[in-house]
């Protein structure tokens, strides 16, 4: 996605929460205290939250109600955290979360 | 902590802390039960009157719309009405009978099993999941997810949009994302532009107690026209390309049922795909509990059969708001009302003629409110071709990773209904617990089998209904009932 602000301006009607820091991927990413995970990384530009399990294909935000399972990241050492349920803390690392491509064994075909 | 070791019966336990979840918590606590209700986010509202997250500080709530106002005004009763209130509880496992259990647990804390003598679903909804070629594709957003983004999260999902779907909550997530700053390339409604006995429908209807909400659609489109935003209506995504996320989308013309037209694709230089097909209610508890579920495309597929005291199939348990296919905020405060004065009435709180009289108005304004909705469906019917968008290769089990055309080979002549598929492919296997899939499963089954739709189990649900890590269900001092356990004699 093309650079430039994506965080909304509210006029004045609500305050964002402290500025922090948190690690995404090993890169110092600026977000605010109430965010989600998931607000800071499109904030930031950054839409692939996860590999693929099986194809390795990119996952990002898709229900962005913690209902689908795709926006899971690598929090803190944790699997599987939905990152549009998670709130930022100071210091948080967050990873792209990477399944195990192999291992996997393929869907059987019956016919 | 031990599952086993019920914290106290409770008289009433609500689940979901939306509209319909607060409304039944109010009213029930008016008539003096003993109330707990249970949330599973750090706040309050659910996804119409969801709130700004801890953390974030609301300086002029005037500027924050009036489902803000609307929802801080219900949370704020309900707070004051002496309900006891549990945010930040996932609920995991549910059981009836002659009480029914509740099984919780707070990520990070513990778990416990609350008794309840009745029940009140108020679980809400989910964007109805329509699978297209690279709706996996990052970019591609549900409409409630790119709205709960930038209305609480205040973050737009993407810079140049495509706006997908059906109904007026498309133009409305459309024209909210243009005032704050994107790009909204097109709208594509997959419903042909009303005629003359639509127009007629939502006129009458309108007449009925509901100009604000004919007005407000009118608004709508007057916004879309003077930012020359094109409105095409007969158009549905056909699919999403890029790399690793959206760098275009394909438009494609579809007929009134909502197939495809061959040779009418357009392509639009977008990096986000909003997509909005109605709602799907979330199924999980009432599958669990064996409710009765009936069949209505409009209302997502299947839904829990209900009367018009909102009481499901199972004694004492009661349902209200998105769960029970209702759109709209102010339709599900109603159904929770009633389903709180129910319950109340049920624990014998109220008499029959005091419930009677104290569901008399929020019966009135629900019979308006359905009168509008009633004749929106009727302009804005969902058509059976959205349940084939898909391709073969399409991913269509999105945790699973299992497509189409796996799906339809696994469709074996003595199949005799989804869940042998389920079985076969791992295809609503995953962590969503075929939130996502099951749906699609169903139709490519229907399509294959020549089976309706309407005639086809729902997945078979499996505990727990939202994964739950094992260390704070586990209990070693409790040994697990299987079916082989003599019964033991006290």
């Amino acid at each position: 996605m093309s650079a430039g602000e994506r965080r909304v301006d509210t006029h004045g009607a609500v305050m964002r929460g402290s500025p922090i820091t948190i690690e995404i991927d090993g890169e110092a990413v600026p977000t605010y205290l109430g965010e989600t995970l998931a607000a800071a990384m499109l904030a930031a530009g950054r839409r692939v939250f996860r590999r693929s399990p099986r194809t390795g294909s990119p996952r990002g935000v898709y229900c962005g109600i913690g209902i689908c399972y795709e926006c899971q990241m690598v929090v803190d050492g944790r699997t599987n955290v939905r990152a549009c349920v998670t709130p930022v803390r100071d210091g948080m690392r967050a990873n792209t979360q990477r399944g195990p491509a192999e291992g996997v064994s393929p869907v059987p075909s019956w016919r | 902590m031990a599952l086993g070791d019920p914290s106290g019966d409770r008289e009433l336990v609500i689940i979901g802390g939306g509209p319909a979840g607060l409304a039944a918590a109010i009213e029930a606590r008016r008539a003096g039960v003993q109330t707990t209700l249970i949330e599973e986010r750090e706040t309050l509202g659910g996804q119409i009157f969801k709130q700004p997250p801890p953390g974030f500080l609301v300086k002029r709530p005037a500027a924050m719309g009036a489902d803000h106002q609307a929802g801080r005004r219900l949370i704020e009763r309900a707070l004051a009405s002496g309900t006891e209130i549990l945010t930040d509880h996932v609920v995991w496992s549910v059981s009836g009978g002659l009480t029914n259990e509740v099984g919780v647990y707070e990520p990070g804390a513990s778990a416990r099993t609350l008794r309840a003598t009745t029940l009140i679903l108020a679980t809400g909804a989910y964007d109805r999941p329509v699978p297209f070629p690279g709706w996996t594709l990052p970019g591609v957003l549900t409409a409630g997810g790119a709205q709960a983004m930038v209305k609480v999260q205040k973050v737009l999902p993407g810079r140049r949009i495509l706006m997908a779907g059906s109904g007026p909550l498309v133009l409305a997530f459309a024209v909210q994302l243009h005032r704050l700053g994107a790009n909204v390339v097109a709208v594509l409604e997959a419903a042909p532009a009303p005629d003359i006995r639509g127009v007629a429908g939502l006129l009458a209807a309108a007449a009925a107690g509901n100009w604000g909400q004919l007005r407000e659609g009118i608004r709508y489109l007057a916004y879309l026209r003077a930012h020359g935003i094109p409105l095409l209506y007969g158009h549905a995504i056909a699919r999403a390309e890029g790399a690793d996320e959206v760098e275009r989308a394909v438009a494609v013309r579809v007929d009134r049922s909502w197939r495809q037209l061959p040779a009418t694709e357009r392509a639009f230089d977008v990096d986000t795909v909003c997509v909005g097909y109605g709602f799907s209610p979330s199924l999980e508890i009432p599958r669990v509990l064996g409710l009765a579920l009936g069949y209505d495309e409009q209302l997502g597929g299947h839904v829990p059969s209900h009367d018009r005291d909102m009481a499901s199939s199972a004694p004492g348990v009661f349902v209200a708001g998105a769960v029970a296919g209702t759109a709209g905020g102010a339709a599900a405060i109603e159904e929770g009302r009633i389903a709180g004065i129910a319950a109340a009435r049920s624990l014998g709180r109220l008499t029959a003629a005091e419930a009677d009289e104290r569901m008399a108005a929020p019966r009135r304004h629900l019979s308006s409110l359905q009168r509008f909705r009633r004749a929106l469906d009727a302009s804005y019917p969902v058509g059976a071709g959205i349940h084939g968008w898909a391709a073969e290769d399409t991913v269509v089990c999105r945790c699973e990773e299992v497509t189409k055309g796996e799906i339809r080979r696994n469709i074996l002549p003595g199949s005799r209904d989804p869940n042998s598929v389920k079985a076969l492919t791992r295809a609503g296997m995953g962590l969503c617990q075929g939130r996502n899939c099951g749906a699609q499963l169903a139709a490519i089954f229907s399509a294959e089998t020549g089976r309706r739709l309407e005639d086809l189990p729902a997945l078979s649900p499996r505990l727990p209904v939202k994964p739950v890590p094992i260390g704070l269900i586990a209990d070693p001092s409790r040994t697990v009932p299987t079916r082989i356990q003599k019964p033991s004699e006290e």
